[in-house]
């Protein structure tokens, strides 16, 4: 197309788009209709650079009252979690907002407004938020969200020391969206690594732990995750997945280097491709066979 | 053959990225020396990628071009470019072909590849996966340079990107650094945007950049280039989406992004952009990417910020704000923000640390490509305003699907072919 053309075309475009809405998000849509003006006029905060100064202490004042709609609270909670985007035009504020954070983060707020409160104080590595995250894994009754939400919170801080905590949950939960959050806390703490290997090997596990566990033991233990991997990849009665997964990690590390001149197991892993209908097994294999 | 087409920028490899941007090519008579000349007409003949040409520097290029070729094997220079909205979809499928006029064979040809960052919802699966399978490799389990990145974009660097105006030029050298790092082990990928103001179902799929389970987690398709990710020493990654898949996420449009400050608008109400697309698109999930300094932990991050620099770029390109000395296409920061003045070297590419600089500088100085020698070791942030080379310096050599080359007017009015050799 001519770049004349193009330019007279895009300007319509430009017309034509101008009246969009922007999307609501969909769990909220329906509680926040009867307040869609003062949503709609949060909203647009973000856009207002220059009238920052005077709009975020309003807006931390909107989330803070209890006796605000709570659609309205959690649009002003968005439009701080955006300006927080803007550094150091946001940085006079950061002090009071993280004190209506832990003001909110208690069990009479609404779930949401609580839980993103807990999420942005855990990110800043609050130990007033770890606290709560950790006493209501220690005890259901105190909790203020769900464990699989209090885990990946806690997980915010890299340097934390929530393994022990996460082995406790880890042993006592019984589903699985838990207890894979639990295992990403102790995936890379070396004592983790005999479960590691144990949970990669057993058929029985579910998936998602046996993917986790490959990622954990070839972050601690590359070489024993190469052994128990190559003997999953060419165990014909393993499941496809995992047998996929344990290859896509020998392909992507730089670990496993001798294996591309090991030629059994590159002849083993040819013959691989052309393995029955197994296309997650074939896509890996092609992924590896690239790497020689 | 027996014409010689040559592109500068050929890589050791002997291979061509082309973008929008014109280059300068040269074809000669290889054959054996005879008097008199050869008429030759050049043609796009590749099965993907389109070529355009021109005896000058144009933006009104031609999809064939006839040229008389000294059979003393003289040099003939003429310009080739990608057809805008041509772009390649593999290495090799777009193809500039010479042929005898008057009806003859195929005396030349050239296979190169047009270049291009396209949306992320129309990548073919290959593309896809290339992308992916590069993106896995830099990060390599968190033993890969993905680290160096992931150091630069944190709580102790904001200053230097974040709330004032070198926020659009240092996220573009930002996303063109990782762009050089994936096409130094995979030089056929482009970084693609993510789209925020229209749906992407196809984006957020286990294929792709993963599906968000229930609890935020990512889960991705068994052996995916990403099921192994790792960044702080920790793996996978979470993701909640906060609108729905089949929905934009919860940003202005880009019609309202390019109305910020109303239709005359310089880039000082432009960059209101920072809070609302940018800011809003990041806190359309909870998980790492919704706060600066952990942003970086989620790869989604390089196609959300190419999208911000896709939204600059076009702006550029819609009003003619290319030059940085436009006093509408820059706005002046304050005196002591450093790395935010247009004559600034921006930080961690310049290497200086300490002071009001971070204590490290990752990564070491902007990597170099044969395709084009900008923007050098250590950008400035001017260096950073002309993509596409309009004004007549060198380009960036990347380019995006809906952004077109188009001289400025005064360059148009003044004659355009006289740009560079």
């Amino acid at each position: 197309m001519d770049v004349k053309d193009y330019r007279q075309a895009y300007e319509r475009e430009l017309t034509a788009g101008s009246s969009r809405a922007k999307a609501a998000a969909p769990a909220s849509a329906a509680a926040a209709a009867p307040h869609a003006a003062a949503i709609d006029e949060i909203s647009r905060v973000p856009q207002e650079r220059d009238q920052l100064p005077t709009k975020i202490p309003s807006l931390i004042a909107t989330l803070r009252d209890q006796n605000v709609a709570t659609p309205i609270r959690q649009a002003a909670l968005r439009a701080l979690r955006a300006v927080a985007f803007l550094a150091e035009l946001f940085a006079p504020f950061r002090a009071e907002f993280l004190d209506a954070l832990r003001q909110i983060a208690k069990p009479d707020t609404d779930q949401q407004l609580r839980q993103d409160a807990l999420e942005i104080l855990s990110a800043e590595k609050d130990p007033y938020a770890q606290d709560l995250l950790k006493k209501g894994l220690e005890n259901e009754q105190d909790s203020l969200v769900p464990a699989v939400k209090a885990l990946q919170f806690l997980r915010n801080d890299d340097h934390g020391n929530f393994v022990d905590i996460a082995r406790d949950v880890f042993q006592k939960a019984q589903d699985v969206a838990t207890k894979v959050a639990a295992l990403r806390i102790m995936a890379t703490d070396a004592k983790s690594r005999g479960l590691l290997e144990q949970l990669l090997q057993d058929k029985t596990q579910p998936q998602a732990l046996r993917t986790l566990s490959a990622t954990g033991l070839h972050f601690l233990d590359p070489q024993k995750f190469a052994e128990v991997a190559q003997k999953i990849i060419l165990d014909k009665s393993d499941f496809e997945d995992i047998r996929a997964t344990a290859l896509g990690a020998l392909a992507n590390a730089p670990d496993h280097q001798h294996l591309f001149h090991d030629t059994a197991f590159i002849d083993a892993i040819k013959k691989l491709g052309s393995e029955g209908p197994l296309q997650n097994l074939h896509s890996a294999v092609g992924r590896f066979m690239s790497k020689l | 053959m027996t014409v010689q087409i040559e592109i500068p920028g050929t890589d050791p490899q002997g291979r061509v990225f082309l973008t929008w941007a014109p280059v300068r090519a040269t074809a000669r008579w290889d054959g054996a020396s005879t008097s008199g000349s050869l008429d030759i007409v050049l043609r796009s003949a590749g099965t993907g990628g389109g070529l355009v040409f021109n005896n000058v520097r144009s933006d009104q290029n031609l999809p064939t071009l006839n040229l008389t070729l000294p059979t003393d094997g003289t040099k003939v220079p003429f310009w080739i470019a990608g057809e805008f909205q041509k772009p390649s979809a593999a290495y090799g499928d777009a193809v500039v072909q010479a042929t005898a006029n008057g009806g003859g064979g195929v005396v030349g040809s050239k296979s190169v590849m047009v270049r291009i960052r396209k949306n992320a919802q129309t990548l073919s699966g290959p593309e896809r996966d290339r992308l992916l399978a590069a993106v896995g490799t830099l990060n390599a389990q968190g033993q890969g340079a993905y680290r160096d990145f992931r150091e630069m974009h944190t709580n102790a660097t904001t200053r230097e990107m974040h709330g004032n105006v070198g926020f659009l030029p240092w996220h573009r050298a930002y996303v063109l650094d990782l762009e050089r790092a994936l096409q130094s082990i995979d030089p056929s990928v482009a970084v693609p945007y993510w789209r925020f103001d229209e749906p992407a179902p196809s984006l957020f799929t286990r294929d792709f950049i993963g599906e968000s389970d229930p609890s935020g987690e990512v889960v991705f398709r068994p052996g995916h280039a990403l099921e192994h990710w790792v960044t702080d020493g920790q793996p996978g990654l979470t993701r909640e989406l906060d609108f729905d898949v089949n929905s934009p996420a919860n940003v202005i449009s880009e019609a309202d992004t390019f109305g910020l400050g109303g239709s005359g608008s310089a880039y000082a109400s432009f960059m209101a952009m920072e809070g609302d697309p940018h800011g809003t698109a990041h806190t359309s999930f909870g998980g790492p990417i919704s706060r600066i300094g952990t942003a970086v932990r989620d790869p989604l991050f390089f196609m959300l910020h190419a999208n911000v620099d896709r939204l600059w770029a076009k702006w550029q390109w819609f009003k003619h704000r290319q030059n940085p000395q436009d006093s509408k296409a820059f706005a002046p920061a304050n005196p002591n923000k450093i790395g935010h003045h247009l004559a600034d070297t921006m930080w961690p590419w310049n290497g200086i640390t300490g002071n009001t600089r971070p204590p490290v500088a990752p990564g070491g100085p902007f990597p170099p490509t044969p395709v084009t020698s900008a923007p050098g070791p250590t950008p400035k942030v001017e260096d950073m305003f002309d993509m596409l080379g309009v004004r007549g310096g060198p380009p960036l050599a990347c380019a995006y699907d809906d952004v077109p080359f188009e001289l400025p007017p005064a360059l148009v009015a003044g004659g355009g072919g006289a740009g560079p050799g």
